[in-house]
């Protein structure tokens, strides 16, 4: 007997590859990093950043991006399937919301797994003769697979409670806008004790300072684990409150 | 044994109370109708059946089994049609309800699923992509997906809405057969009270939350007031001559005459005014036994609202 989490997954990964949807991904995906990479490249100011610096950009284009991307797919995870009168058939079968819940987010994992094999070679082509290009790699895959994990489980905890999908993206638009923002004050304000907590609670602004850090000023892992250990207990929180909280009731 | 026993269930929205002390008993093997105008509590009544949604007091047991206990056990023992459901328009039939089957941890095979598609007369659109079909054509597979794990409770909202009047017919056919064959217990709620005269074997009519109505769709009829219209030949044809016991005269146009028949079945109605020499051209059935049943349960309900 096939576990319903599975089914559930590969009829996502399916619809993905086979509808006009996944097809837009991927082109709009190749599209943005196509220009920002050109940019990086042939721009006359930007052609002049050392390749790390060009490196960390495009890694936080890529990190901003999945997030994006997280974030609209978690939207529409429930609120649109409930839109399209797609989920109460779902609902009918065994599988407990919990269950729809988890596929949907393992199935973000999926979806972040492949954006980041489309964005490798633009971060390889961008950063290729510069110092820690492996590292900041590594260190991108591993960042933003957390991050996928929370800002699709954050979209998908507001998907669950708000019956449209475009209320539920401008809620999680919101969000990400508000997590993005702490990182848009001055350094001034940053350096504060306040700006240094506020920068710290934030997994947004660790996983960009973390990359900051590794990729330019080549600190060791041992100085980054308080920042990862932070990204990696909020995912964890939000992830198994997004899961605890799915109800078929909530319908 | 019966198959769903609901015992004064109760459900609100906010201060809205949908359901209000529902109690309604479904036997094992029957096929009940379930009635009553929009907004009565229908549709709430059977999304928490299913589990779909939360109820704030009574009891809902199904096969003998509490509905909140034993809901994993339950929700591979029953099935529905939803009345508004969406396909997904890229897949083909084969492999939607391949999806399902999965879902439901059936082994299905393909010959198994073409199998359901020609008991639907999908067969021969198998190949076609789901987001192309025409509404009925969703509805048959809808009621494919809704047979993929043999049910022995079928929950069906508007099943035949959509359809045409040889689909209709086919549904009707192949809801009969499964109740015959598999005696699947089969809930259908609908607002064509010809589907549920042709199909059903109890009823229950729900109004303002409460089941004000639930009996033999048969045993009805013998206590049902028709109304009929007839033609008289003769234009000036006095109309309270044709009023017996079981016959009251409603109003006349030209040379038609509204009646309603009580106590007795039109035939003999027609019968007794022909032996009174009262010159029918011709008797039109005005409202069958249900939808008089239907309006004299919500329409007394109405009235006993506004006195």
């Amino acid at each position: 007997m096939k576990n319903g989490v599975y089914v559930l997954i590969r009829k996502e990964l399916k619809e993905l590859f086979y509808s006009v949807k996944g097809l837009f991904f991927f082109l709009a995906v190749s599209l943005i990093l196509s220009l920002f990479s050109l940019l990086l490249i042939t721009n006359t100011e930007l052609s002049l950043l050392d390749n790390a610096q060009a490196l960390y950009m495009i890694s936080g284009i890529v990190l901003a991006l999945m997030m994006l991307i997280s974030v609209v797919y978690g939207s529409d995870a429930i609120a649109g399937e409930r839109e399209r009168y797609t989920l109460e058939t779902l609902l009918i079968t065994p599988l407990t919301m919990k269950d729809i819940v988890t596929a949907k987010l393992g199935f973000g994992v999926f979806l972040y797994m492949l954006l980041f094999a489309i964005a490798a070679p633009y971060i390889i082509a961008v950063g290729s003769s510069g110092q820690n290009m492996t590292t900041g790699l590594l260190y991108l895959f591993a960042i933003g697979l957390m991050l996928s994990l929370l800002y699709s489980a954050v979209g998908i905890f507001v998907s669950q409670r708000i019956r449209s999908f475009k209320n539920s993206l401008l809620v999680n638009l919101a969000i990400v806008l508000l997590s993005a923002s702490p990182i848009l004050i001055s350094p001034a304000l940053r350096q504060s004790s306040i700006g240094k907590i506020a920068d710290y609670l934030n997994p947004f602004a660790d996983a960009i300072n973390t990359l900051d850090a590794v990729i330019i000023d080549s600190e060791p892992f041992s100085m980054q684990t308080l920042r990862l250990a932070m990204i990696a207990g909020v995912t964890l929180i939000i992830v198994a409150t997004t899961i605890a909280g799915a109800k078929k009731e909530a319908l | 044994m019966n198959a769903v026993n609901i015992i004064d269930l109760k459900k609100s929205y906010g201060s809205n109370l949908v359901l209000d002390g529902a109690s309604m008993h479904i036997k094992e093997g029957e096929i009940y109708g379930l009635l009553g105008p929009n907004g009565a509590g229908k549709s709430t009544l059977m999304r928490i059946i299913l589990g779909l949604m939360s109820y704030d007091d009574g009891k809902i047991e199904i096969f003998g089994l509490e509905r909140k206990i034993a809901a994993k056990k339950l929700s591979r023992q029953i099935n529905a049609l939803p009345e508004f459901f969406e396909l997904y328009g890229w897949m083909q039939s084969i492999e939607y309800l391949q999806l399902f089957a999965d879902l439901y941890g059936v082994n299905c095979n393909e010959t198994r699923i073409r199998k359901l598609l020609a008991e639907v007369g999908l067969d021969p659109f198998e190949r076609k992509a789901v987001g192309d079909y025409s509404q009925g054509m969703k509805k048959r597979l809808g009621l494919a997906r809704a047979l993929i794990n043999d049910p022995k409770l079928l929950i069906l909202d508007e099943p035949t809405n959509g359809l045409d009047p040889n689909g209709r017919r086919e549904i009707h056919d192949l809801l009969l057969d499964l109740n015959r064959k598999n005696g699947t217990t089969i809930i259908l709620s609908t607002h064509i009270l010809d589907d549920v005269e042709r199909l059903c074997s109890r009823i229950g009519i729900l109004y303002n939350g409460k089941l004000r109505y639930e009996g033999m769709l048969l045993q009805n009829e013998k206590k049902q007031r028709y109304r009929y219209r007839f033609e008289v030949a003769d234009a000036t044809f006095e109309p309270t001559s044709c009023t017996t016991d079981h016959i009251r005269f409603i109003r006349q146009e030209d040379r038609w005459v509204e009646c309603e028949i009580d106590g007795i079945a039109p035939y003999k109605a027609i019968q007794s005014l022909l032996e009174h020499d009262i010159p029918i051209n011709q008797a039109i059935s005005l409202a069958g036994s249900l939808e008089y049943l239907y309006f004299s349960v919500t329409q007394e309900e109405k009235m006993e609202k506004i006195s």
